[in-house]
């Protein structure tokens, strides 16, 4: 059974008074008690200034430098590119096919 | 002007907080102690709100370093209480410990009933609109925090999705998205509902048939 349009909006219509009351019965706030509680909290964490800086200087810290990131890694990326790289299978072929010229020594010291 | 005066008492208070005068975010709780109250029960069950709406008063002040006065201090605390609802529900979802709530016929039908035209007189009455409240409950129950949390403010609360977008920080393209696909995934759930009212009436139906038939 699928829904028609005007079906699906009369249900969310519905939905959407029902959601409503539902915030209508809860409290409308914490009371003297429980805020209490919350400045108890607050003042066991102590005064923001001295841990949260450090946090603060780091996170300003990471996003200056992050472009700074990017462009050493492209850069270490073309230069890879560019790099003369030997596959590892055709170091062996090598060796198989022509073991008299070139010895296993000879190719760890590339 | 009064509320450039309010965002500017606010910002002076929030330096002073950050400065080490802590009693100070005191002014701030009682002032917003309502709003923030307002915007938790919308999301969370009636037995977590002042938990809650406590936790997001100790999340305000531990962020209040990154508080920009760009927005308001209302603005920026009402995103905090939406991603502490948030961090509510991931947390219930990824530990189960709410109970999921199981439907009976008598929400079947207020489905089959709302979405039918004599809907409004039956919607008015009070068991109807608990079997309402049951059904939205078990519907949400059965969704990710993500889609929840969307679902509610932008299906429900009627958010635009700018709005829904900047109390999550997320992208407005990610929440248009997964409102989109919640809403799919809701009305699956609902007409998986009816269905299985359906099959369930044609199973009785035939298991009671040939009992008639023996008894002709």
């Amino acid at each position: 059974m699928n829904f028609c349009k005007g079906k699906l909006r009369k249900l969310k219509q519905a939905f959407k008074i029902i959601y409503r009351q539902k915030s209508e019965l809860a409290p409308t706030g914490l009371n003297d008690d429980l805020q209490a509680d919350v400045m108890r909290r607050i003042r066991r964490l102590g005064p923001l200034k001295s841990g949260s800086n450090f946090l603060m200087l780091f996170e300003q810290f990471v996003w200056r430098l992050a472009p700074v990131a990017m462009t050493i890694t492209l850069f270490f990326a073309i230069v890879l590119m560019n790099f003369d790289l030997i596959p590892d299978s055709e170091i062996f072929q090598l060796l198989y096919h022509e073991s008299d010229d070139f010895s296993m020594i000879q190719f760890l010291r590339f | 002007m009064s509320t450039d005066s309010n965002k500017s008492k606010d910002a002076e208070i929030v330096y002073r907080v950050i400065d080490g005068e802590v009693n100070a975010f005191e002014y701030l709780l009682k002032k917003y102690n309502a709003h923030v109250c307002m915007i938790v029960k919308k999301h969370v069950p009636y037995d977590q709100v002042e938990e809650t709406a406590q936790d997001v008063f100790v999340r305000a002040y531990q962020s209040l370093p990154t508080f920009k006065q760009k927005s308001g201090f209302k603005q920026w605390l009402s995103a905090i209480a939406v991603r502490t609802c948030y961090d509510f529900w991931r947390k219930q979802y990824r530990s189960r410990e709410l109970p999921i709530s199981s439907l009976s016929e008598k929400h079947r039908d207020w489905l089959k009933n709302v979405m039918s035209d004599q809907s409004a007189e039956l919607f008015n009455e009070k068991s109807r609109q608990e079997e309402a409240r049951e059904l939205l409950d078990w519907a949400l129950d059965r969704m990710s925090a993500e889609d929840r949390i969307v679902l509610e403010l932008m299906y429900l609360e009627g958010l635009s999705g700018k709005e829904s977008a900047n109390l999550l920080g997320w992208s407005v393209a990610n929440v248009k998205i997964r409102c989109f696909r919640a809403r799919k995934k809701l009305h699956k759930l609902l007409t998986g509902l009816i269905e299985t009212q359906g099959e369930q009436t044609h199973e009785l139906l035939q298991r009671k048939a040939p009992q008639v038939e023996t008894s002709i």
